[in-house]
């Protein structure tokens, strides 16, 4: 499957964010919060999948493999872009396939802001825009898995 | 027993049972969290005292949330994201100490957030409009887009001893829109 997918990430491909309850929503108004699309420290990395070259099935497969409900964090469902939409916001989407031990995940990549974050400090200002950027694009764009069920209310 | 002395016999036993309802009510209260009776570090020098003064409804709100916060473990988000950071906790509950009553009112306290990073967050929304200020070990920094209009602050070092002129402004002009 690697050798069909491109390198480069085009403009009009579709990019999906698994997203995980609870610790990236506002619990009463179930809005994402903009935390979703933070790079973890010491890497320029969120990471997505580019949905032209998969199903929403695979990826549903993919992101209940890495949920974590015994420490109470459960597949939510998705946040879906176009990768225009990213770069508008001054920020980039590079391929970045992955190798699991059971599986790989040819299509995966990285949106990328040009800034690594440091442990315990704020992001400057310009990198912190970019994220709120993206996240005013997505915010209303959330799809919720038909079979995802909230472990606070059960 | 003459009548005036039973008289101030009731009242002392009046005000006796209303100081024993206080702590009842502190003890019971809706607000209470765990940081506000038991600090997550053992040495004295690290317990905080509140007056009744805090007790701000959205002040206790916001302390629960942050209680919760200390409580996340690592890889919280399910994308390696870190431990939050303790100090960047006590940033954010030292500078909510200094908020005006009028901001903290129109506080959402979900709106209190770890990033991946070790971070905090505490953002004002109201459709396209934000203000969002993230705490650090060290400094904080604070952006704000109102109407459009973007204001912003890098490094800010006293953040938990004075609150900038621009967030104030900010906060002014998104509580009165």
């Amino acid at each position: 499957m690697n050798d069909v997918i491109p390198q480069t990430v085009a403009n009009d491909e579709k990019i999906i964010r698994g997203l995980f309850h609870p610790n990236n929503f506002h619990k009463k108004k179930g809005e994402l919060l903009s935390n979703v699309f933070r790079s973890p420290a010491g890497i320029d990395e969120v990471s997505v999948i580019r949905l032209d070259y998969t199903t929403i099935d695979f990826c549903k497969f993919h992101f209940k493999k890495i949920e974590k409900p015994e420490d109470g964090r459960n597949y939510f469902g998705f946040a879906l872009l176009q990768t225009h939409e990213i770069r508008g916001c001054n920020s980039d989407v590079v391929a970045s396939p992955l190798k699991y031990d059971e599986y790989s995940l040819p299509q995966h990549a990285d949106i990328k802001y040009g800034y690594i974050p440091e442990k315990n400090k704020e992001l400057p200002v310009e990198i912190r825009l970019k994220i709120e950027c993206i996240y005013q694009k997505v915010k209303n764009n959330l799809f919720q898995d038909p079979d995802y069920k909230n472990l606070e209310e059960n | 027993m003459n009548p005036n002395e039973l008289l101030q016999a009731l009242t002392d036993l009046s005000k006796s049972s209303l100081r024993h309802k206080e702590q009842e009510y502190a003890i019971k209260s809706p607000y209470y969290c765990e940081s506000f009776y038991k600090p997550r570090a053992t040495d004295a020098s690290s317990i905080t005292f509140y007056t009744i003064s805090d007790r701000n409804p959205n002040f206790l709100k916001a302390l629960h949330v942050l209680a919760q916060i200390k409580n996340l473990g690592a890889n919280w988000d399910n994308y390696d994201a870190i431990i939050p950071s303790y100090s960047a906790i006590k940033n954010v509950e030292s500078f909510l100490k200094k908020l005006p009553g009028t901001y903290l009112n129109i506080l959402d306290e979900e709106y209190i957030y770890p990033n991946p990073n070790g971070t905090i967050s505490i953002e004002w929304r109201r459709n396209d409009d934000v203000i969002s200020i993230e705490f650090g070990e060290q400094t904080a920094n604070f952006f704000s887009i109102i109407k459009s209009k973007i204001s912003f602050e890098e490094s800010i070092s006293n953040i938990d001893d004075v609150i900038p002129q621009k967030i104030l402004d900010s906060l002014s002009i998104f509580s009165n829109s």
